[in-house]
């Protein structure tokens, strides 16, 4: 056994140091960086490395109750070539998802918004905390939903554009 | 060396979670993030668009194709429009349904779909399920105020389109 475990170390050592065939050099023309969001780890394609996104686009809190805290993050990217001051804010939904409800009026004073108006680099890609408190004898209905909406506010067109997370919430 | 595999076998299972195989306790709040990105554009054609020199209490149609959105996102959207009161270094405009005393209305109309339909200060619906990749072009219609106290002065207007991701919706 200890020979057969040398043989494998030895071998190992040498294709080690064994010079490997390499290409010949060239240009290489720089690539954006890859960027990995919160939602699953996914890797964001290049081709939306100047676009202004969120993500996720949609966050489930499940088995919520009174007294309890959930937290998530939003990723937000800066397309632009300039910096730029985001709005970060809390939002009734113009629409429902199937079974939900819009949040209690009183569902903003619960949710904590970590930076509401962070500024990006340009290419920027920045987290911010979300997080979800419902006071301990607050009412809610089973299934309700409220939207976090990122804004660029830099923005200076005749029609601007502004993205919503819609956060659904199902009570314990 | 049968010693060692052993310990080494001891060691490889204390260090597999134990947890992991554990079904959450009825207290544990659960956060589900959908994968995507969420992301729109919209420009216009011309940019900036402008309605020209207006004068009281008349209407102004733009072309169906001016301004266009984009989904440059990674999954469907929905998405809604609402509008402001102007900005001017003199008096400004606000915006109601109905055209008055430097009161001004707005329509949008989409070219897939003609059709005028106002917009105030609030959301409304623009169109559900926009594919990624997808594209949609709209045109607006001015009703200027009924009586205009500043002829002077610029009145800028700035529209904003709200996206969400297109899920199974209830109701608004």
């Amino acid at each position: 056994m200890k020979w057969l475990v040398t043989l494998i170390v030895i071998a190992g050592l040498l294709l080690a140091g064994c010079p490997q065939p390499s290409a010949p050099p060239m240009a290489e023309t720089p690539e954006p960086p890859a960027v990995e969001t919160p939602a699953d780890g996914e890797t964001v394609p290049p081709e939306q490395y100047d676009k202004t996104w969120i993500s996720p686009p949609s966050v489930m809190v499940g088995n919520f109750y009174p007294g309890a805290r959930a937290e998530y993050m939003i990723s937000m990217h800066n397309g632009n070539d300039e910096p730029a001051e985001f709005s970060v804010t809390f939002k009734d939904p113009r629409n429902t998802s199937e079974g939900f409800v819009a949040a209690p009026p009183e569902a903003k004073d619960w949710v904590i918004i970590d930076d509401p108006a962070p500024t990006l680099a340009a290419k920027e890609t920045r987290d911010v905390l979300i997080v979800v408190e419902m006071p301990e004898y607050a009412e809610s209905p089973p299934k309700w939903e409220f939207w976090i909406v990122v804004k660029d506010v830099t923005q200076t067109g005749m029609v601007q554009t502004e993205l919503a997370c819609r956060c659904l919430v199902e009570m314990k | 060396m049968k010693k060692i595999l052993v310990l080494l076998l001891a060691v490889v299972l204390m260090l597999i979670p134990a947890g992991s195989a554990l079904a959450a306790t009825s207290d544990t709040v659960t956060i589900t993030m959908t994968g995507g990105l969420l992301s729109i554009d919209a420009t216009s054609t011309p940019d900036p668009y402008a309605f020209g020199t207006v004068v009281q209490d008349t209407s102004y149609a733009s072309a169906l194709t001016v301004f266009t959105v984009d989904n440059d996102g990674t999954v469907e959207a929905d998405i809604a429009i609402h509008g402001a009161d102007t900005t001017s270094a003199g008096t400004i405009w606000a915006l109601q349904a109905n055209p008055g005393a430097d009161i001004y209305a707005l329509d949008f109309s989409r070219n897939s779909s003609p059709g005028w339909t106002e917009f105030t200060t609030s959301d409304v619906d623009y169109m559900y399920d926009l594919a990624s990749a997808g594209t949609d072009d709209f045109g607006l219609q001015l009703w200027t105020p009924v009586t205009i106290t500043d002829t002077t002065n610029l009145q800028t207007a700035v529209i904003t389109l709200t996206a969400s991701q297109s899920l199974a919706v209830g109701a608004g």
